[in-house]
């Protein structure tokens, strides 16, 4: 069999961001200069209704970081946390891009569908 | 019996123990790291030999360039036979010097990446692990003197969340359950929320861990472990 490979229309071969880490960044773009870890876990409950662990979303903003599409600034500690301080974080270019890109593949997967029952 | 007395003895000899695996792992680094001077200064010493050698070859070549101009293209058969056989000596040392010259810098690239870079990563390592014990240890202490006012299972988050992410998250967790729950909840649903959250908080890293680690490797881990504690 000839085996060539064919190229792939469309998007260019890019990062994909999990459904997650989607959530987790939009989170953080909707709250601006305010995007710690428990605004961040409240504004995914307020706008998704999952009550997601504070861990959870430590592990997918450290994950976040690491592929460099957040940024963290760390704040004062205040009486209310014990004394400890707070990190915020913000999006980064690279973030919002990679943002973007998923997006469209999700806009793109559902050009043509309508997701109704008679669909199916 | 006090829980609060039960709990931080339980914690101290947790920390015990980690700290004695810890003196373990640095003493079998202390001794990788006495095996480096005698490779490194091997190296250092092939390195320092080679522009000699690079000198020496350069000189013999000068010399017989101008051996060979010197003739002025009119040698006799038999000089220049000994010429080729010069210039042919002369090739082979050149070879067997830039032999030399690569199996030395690929000793020294070598010593680097396996010896070297390995040794000071786990020297980091150790470090970063001292550092979060003494964290730790400090936390335990603010705990047992009563100086955190959040529920008893603060102290778990100590022990199972990394330490790089524990000052932000046990204080999100604490600013959530005094602002908001408690006035929402009341105290004692309070309390249930924040125990629900340091659990699945705990359950989530413990998830994540063992992503990271293949499963062999936390096999073996477990049962390694379990052997140590059947020994002890």
């Amino acid at each position: 069999m000839n085996s060539t490979k064919l190229k792939k229309p469309g998007l260019p071969k890019r990062d994909f961001l999990g459904e997650f880490e989607q959530i987790v960044l939009l989170a953080t773009l909707r709250l601006r200069d305010d995007a710690y870890g428990m605004t961040i876990r409240q504004e995914i409950q307020r706008c998704t209704g999952r009550d997601t662990s504070v861990g959870a979303v430590y592990i997918t903003l450290d994950r976040l970081l690491a592929k460099g599409y957040v940024s963290t600034v760390q704040g004062e500690p205040t009486e209310e946390r014990g004394g400890r301080a707070k990190r915020f974080y913000r999006v980064e270019g690279h973030g919002l891009k990679a943002l973007r890109h998923s997006q469209e593949a999700m806009h793109n997967m559902l050009d043509g569908l309508s997701l109704t029952p008679e669909t199916v | 019996m006090n829980p609060k007395l039960l709990v931080c003895w339980l914690f101290v000899f947790l920390l015990r123990r980690q700290v004695s695996a810890l003196q373990r792992r640095a003493i079998t680094l202390e001794r990788r790291f006495s095996t480096l001077p005698a490779s490194a200064a091997r190296i250092l010493a092939d390195l320092k030999q080679l522009p000699a050698t690079q000198a020496e070859l350069r000189a013999q070549l000068n010399a017989l360039s101008s051996d060979i101009a010197a003739t002025g293209g009119v040698a006799l058969p038999q000089y220049r036979e000994v010429l080729c056989c010069r210039a042919a000596t002369l090739q082979t040392a050149v070879a067997a010097a830039t032999k030399h010259r690569a199996d030395v810098l690929a000793d020294a690239a070598i010593f680097q990446v396996c010896e070297l870079k390995p040794c000071a990563e786990q020297a980091d390592w150790l470090m970063e692990y001292v550092a979060a014990i003494k964290q730790r240890s400090q936390y335990l202490r603010l705990w047992a003197h009563g100086e955190t006012t959040a529920p008893v299972l603060e102290v778990l988050l100590y022990f199972f969340v990394p330490i790089s992410h524990l000052e932000p998250l046990a204080g999100d967790l604490e600013e959530e359950y005094r602002t908001i729950q408690i006035p929402r909840l009341g105290p004692r649903a309070a309390q249930w929320w924040y125990t629900r959250h340091v659990l699945k908080t705990i359950a989530r890293y413990g998830a994540w861990a063992c992503k990271r680690a293949s499963v062999v490797v936390t096999a073996v881990g477990l049962l390694r472990r379990i052997a140590h504690w059947l020994r002890l």
